[in-house]
């Protein structure tokens, strides 16, 4: 898969706002690449900038080995589907779909086949003639897909695209999002704040805040091996709890001491103060006194497929987040253990932009 | 329901007392002749050589105001649109403000400026041009006109233009229109309801003015709007003046709905 886009070092800035401060990215030919990250991350300028819509103040913007910083949008080969699909009102379904195909005078004959051949990959074959304001919000999705699609671009930018759906339909459409991908063999690239259909879609997520890019990799390295604290509260939930490095992969949580599978290897030397991550998932309950910590359940939420549990630790310093399929009563005295491998070891935050983030947990 | 209703009293007596009753007497008196009995002679009267020529002229005059209107307020509306100044209202302001003043007061205003030893003649033979005949001439009303209507084309449209989703001009552009192919096929196409209204604000009071083609015409321009005056004032003869006036309702509705058809289809037939 060669390079298709690259972003070299954007910089962008809105009345002395950053918004973005040196983007690195780059997308190969025929990837999912998403971009996640809480609202006012920059993730819809970075969209924005590719699109031709957003001027950066530094840095470039790289397409197929040419520079199209400067290239007006109407020139480049690649299409966007808004956040509010932007269908053009007084134009029917078809009229919409043509739109691309006309400015860029292609054959009547050729815009017919277009129209249906999309209709049929966004399954709402027979549509052409209906009205914009007739069609439900999941109907306008597809025909924002379709008005892009025809126009056979390398690329197609998707910003938040399933943001006003609802939860089923936002389910059924990410799996057609997922095909159509693999019928147009073209690349993605989507923004969405939610971390679900970010791990659900992508090749490669990109999580940003605060005009930075924190980590980028496949769904299970940000899954499995966020880099910051930040990382991973934003991809599902997370005990971050503080730490100290005792000794070589020995860390300690709560006051007492655990081994763990990061050492000096991985940049955590003895003595270092750490933030330990620990997915609300990995966490067993065992009867009182048999694991690494004790406490008492406070709260209890079901939350369909499983229990969702507060349980504040025996010295009352930390309060653990738990996700279990079995049934336990508040106020119900428990044990909590956890594997070495799960528990993560991380960076304490550097920058005074980092610090910004963790304040905003 | 029947408790609201009545608050609708007050407007149905402002309704009855000032509409239907005028309209109707205007009605009774076009059908009737001096001697009393009823005729059609006031309501053709209108195809006399004078009052057609009248009437050509007034068209010919309210069609320029509105086309120069139109063409000055358009790129006007757009430039709001996009401005810091125009979101804050200030330079809306700026347009409606000359509305504040003397509708006749403005009118006189370019009498002073436009008579032979006004304003622009001094300019103009400060550097040395002949002296030029402006006032009285038919360039002088649709001066008065465009200056007059202006801002009645300028809100309207500024009103449509500035609620166009900036996502739909991306859009185009985003599918590779140009600059001119996004106005034929977005933004002008969804301006047309705006438009509509524009012209209609200013065709009709630029098609039956009197009062600027008397003050700019000096008397020497006749337009339907001063017949139909002359007819009720100087002449006192309310029987024909009805009758002009009916026509010419008649064919501002006419030349309303025509308008209004465009709006309905979304103006695609405009372009």
């Amino acid at each position: 898969m060669g390079e298709l886009i690259r972003l070299e070092h954007i910089v962008k800035s809105f009345d002395d706002t950053m918004v973005l401060n040196g983007i690195d990215l780059s997308v190969a030919e025929n990837e999912f690449v998403t971009l996640l990250g809480p609202s006012g991350c920059g993730k819809t300028t970075t969209l924005r900038i590719i699109g031709g819509f957003e001027k950066p103040d530094e840095g470039r913007v790289w397409f197929d080995g040419k520079d199209i910083t400067d290239l007006p949008a109407n020139q480049r080969l690649l299409n966007t589907v808004f956040q509010n699909y932007a269908l053009f009102p007084h134009m029917t379904v078809g009229e919409n779909i043509a739109f691309g195909l006309r400015v860029k005078n292609k054959p009547e004959q050729y815009i017919k086949d277009k129209i249906k051949y999309a209709l049929k990959l966004v399954n709402l074959d027979g549509f052409q003639n209906r009205q914009i304001d007739q069609m439900s919000g999941g109907q306008q999705q597809r025909i924002a897909m379709a008005r892009a699609i025809v126009n056979e671009p390398r690329v197609l930018l998707l910003d938040e695209p399933l943001g006003a759906l609802d939860l089923k339909l936002r389910q059924e459409m990410q799996y057609e999002l997922v095909r159509l991908k693999k019928e147009l063999g073209i690349t993605f690239l989507y923004i969405t704040h939610d971390q679900e259909e970010a791990l659900t879609m992508s090749d490669k997520v990109v999580v940003m805040n605060e005009g930075y890019i924190q980590q980028q990799g496949t769904p299970e390295q940000i899954y499995d091996e966020p880099v910051n604290a930040f990382v991973a509260d934003f991809i599902g939930d997370s005990n971050i709890i503080d730490g100290t490095m005792i000794a070589e992969k020995v860390v300690r949580i709560d006051g007492k001491d655990y081994p763990c599978i990061d050492g000096t290897e991985q940049g955590f030397p003895p003595r270092s103060r750490v933030d330990v991550v620990i997915r609300p998932e990995d966490i067993d309950i065992v009867p009182y006194g048999q694991g690494q910590w004790n406490g008492t359940i406070i709260s209890k939420l079901f939350i369909g497929v499983h229990y969702e549990m507060l349980v504040q630790s025996e010295d009352g310093k930390v309060e653990w987040l738990l996700q279990n399929y079995d049934q336990h009563d508040v106020g119900e005295k428990i044990g909590m253990k956890v594997d070495p491998e799960n528990i993560q070891i991380m960076q304490k935050p550097k920058s005074e932009a980092e610090s910004a983030i963790e304040l905003d947990l | 329901m029947v408790a609201k209703k009545r608050f609708a009293t007050p407007f149905i007596i402002w309704i009855i007392a000032g509409t239907v009753i005028p309209l109707a007497s205007i009605a009774y008196y076009g059908f009737t002749s001096r001697e009393g009995g009823f005729t059609f002679a006031n309501i053709l009267a209108m195809f006399q050589h004078d009052h057609m020529q009248a009437l050509g002229l007034s068209l010919l005059l309210a069609v320029i105001s509105t086309v120069i209107c139109l063409v000055m307020a358009f790129p006007m509306a757009m430039i709001l649109r996009e401005s810091k100044w125009g979101k804050q209202g200030f330079l809306i302001f700026v347009i409606i403000l000359p509305m504040w003043m003397n509708f006749l007061l403005r009118t006189m205003a370019w009498q002073v400026l436009l008579e032979r030893q006004g304003v622009i003649n001094a300019l103009i033979t400060a550097v040395g041009l002949p002296r030029q005949e402006l006032m009285n001439t038919p360039g002088a009303i649709v001066l008065g006109m465009v200056y007059d209507f202006l801002p009645f084309m300028i809100l309207p449209i500024y009103n449509t233009v500035s609620k166009i989703d900036n996502h739909l001009i991306e859009a185009a552009y985003d599918l590779g229109a140009s600059k001119t192919m996004t106005y034929a096929r977005v933004i002008i196409p969804l301006t047309v309801p705006g438009i509509v209204s524009g012209v209609t604000m200013v065709f009709i009071p630029a098609l039956t003015t009197f009062v600027i083609s008397n003050m700019l015409g000096g008397g020497k321009i006749n337009l339907i709007g001063n017949i139909i005056e002359q007819e009720f004032t100087v002449n006192s003869n309310w029987y024909l003046g009805s009758g002009l006036s009916l026509v010419m309702m008649v064919f501002i509705i006419a030349s309303m709905l025509l308008l209004q058809k465009f709006d309905k289809t979304g103006g695609q037939n405009l372009i």
